[in-house]
């Protein structure tokens, strides 16, 4: 190839004006490869076009350096140079302040979490007392009012004592006759199964007159009322009641003369 | 301090901000009198002096060394920038939502820019070249036309006006002191 001939077409020119089709750029970059001089000689053009545009040189204004250098992305890529910038470190300074950020973060959240289990854990447990309270508040109120009745002469006490069928057995009634309220307590009866229930009589002229069947329990017991009683009586029935006593179970039994 | 330009290429490659700002120092108003000659108005010249510092920077890994000088890959891309923002829509919405009124105000405005334009089109050095060789060297350096651009505009064949370029050059060459 002959060198000069080939420059002399001006294809180096268009080569740095960027003018040439992609096929014919491969093959001026073909020849560069192979030609050092036809390498000096593309050098020596761009120094010139490169000289000329420093000529034509227009001053921008100086606060668009600023401008650009601070919209220029810091690219992320590893450091291999040893010059650590500024941008450098306060990405690195960032980083770790994200870091100690995030850490915090993890911390209260923790702390958030415990503490709100330990508030519900404190919550349910002052609804037990509450409840607890609520339970002894009612207990207390049945006793005032078990108090009340036993303090109050408007009732008579009853003691039912035991008969030839139970003799340890006992039981107590209060009655007052005006209000008809009825109120038994149990001494000592004893343990029924699940098939019986106890059973509250009153003898009214000779006849038996239900006032309620009951389990074993603590406390005053509010029975079916009546406004006369000659006696009480309780006897032992199938679970749910009877409508006539038997008499073979009779527990306890007192009069209401003296 | 004077970077060896294989330096300030590693440098931008890794990411150092001061070789971007040394960058800029040393080639902004070179590059930035190329795109004010074709784009002829202050606020689009900056827009693409800034696009194009941000593209060198972000493509800096895209620019082969062994196909030429770091400038001619900088003017080449900056040129093609300022080509495209003269052909982008916001030029022809700025034509078109010209009011009659203001009409007369901008071509008073756009006169003087071009005349600035032309004031600093005028190179001391481009006066040494016979006028045809001249003109060659304004429409494709300064004014950022291509070489058929410039024969089909000015009636030249093609091959003439690429041997008038490199008759330029040659003379350039020797005016500027390039070894």
């Amino acid at each position: 190839m002959n060198v000069e001939a080939y420059i002399a077409t001006g294809i180096l020119e268009a080569y740095v004006l960027g003018e040439l089709t992609v096929r014919e750029r491969e093959q001026v970059e073909q020849q560069l490869e192979k030609n050092a001089a036809l390498r000096d000689e593309l050098t020596r053009i761009e120094k010139t076009v490169e000289q000329l545009a420093f000529e034509a040189a227009v001053e921008p204004k100086p606060d668009l350096k600023n401008k650009i250098l601070t919209s220029a992305n810091s690219k992320l890529i590893p450091q291999t140079s040893k010059a650590v910038t500024l941008w450098q470190w306060l990405a690195a300074a960032s980083v770790i302040l994200a870091c100690g950020f995030a850490y915090l973060a993890y911390n209260y959240y923790t702390r958030w979490n415990s503490t709100s289990r330990q508030l519900a854990e404190l919550e349910s447990r002052h609804q037990q007392i509450a409840q607890n309270l609520n339970t002894v508040n009612l207990e207390l109120s049945k006793i005032q009012h078990e108090v009340e009745v036993i303090d109050n002469p408007a009732f008579a006490r009853i003691t039912l004592a035991g008969t030839a069928s139970a003799p340890d057995a006992q039981a107590t009634v209060y009655w007052s006759s005006a209000s008809q309220e009825v109120y038994l307590r149990i001494q000592n009866l004893k343990t029924l199964t699940a098939e019986n229930q106890f059973q509250l009589w009153a003898l009214i002229d000779g006849k038996p007159v239900d006032l309620g069947i009951f389990d074993t329990k603590n406390g005053l017991i509010k029975m079916k009322p009546t406004s006369q009683a000659d006696a009480f009586a309780v006897t032992i029935e199938a679970r749910g009641g009877s409508p006539v006593p038997s008499l073979q179970t009779l527990q306890v039994m007192g009069s209401t003369k003296g | 301090m004077i970077r060896q330009e294989s330096d300030l290429i590693k440098q931008l490659r890794a990411g150092d901000k001061s070789a971007l700002s040394y960058l800029y120092d040393h080639y902004s108003a070179a590059l930035y009198g190329i795109i004010f000659r074709i784009v002829k108005r202050e606020e689009w010249a900056e827009e693409v002096l800034q696009d194009a510092f941000l593209k060198i920077w972000d493509r800096i890994d895209a620019y082969d060394e062994s196909k030429g000088r770091l400038f001619t890959w900088m003017m080449n891309l900056t040129r093609n920038l300022a080509i495209d923002k003269t052909r982008s829509k916001e030029i022809t919405r700025a034509k078109k939502t010209d009011r009659p009124h203001e009409f007369v105000n901008t071509i008073d405005k756009q006169e003087q820019t071009e005349m600035a334009v032309e004031q600093i089109g005028l190179l001391p050095v481009l006066e040494a070249l016979p006028p045809e060789q001249k003109l060659i060297v304004e429409q494709l350096y300064l004014k950022g036309y291509t070489q058929s651009e410039v024969a089909d505009e000015f009636g030249i064949p093609l091959g003439t006006v690429k041997t008038r370029l490199r008759l330029a050059m040659i003379t350039l060459r020797t005016i500027l002191k390039v070894e």
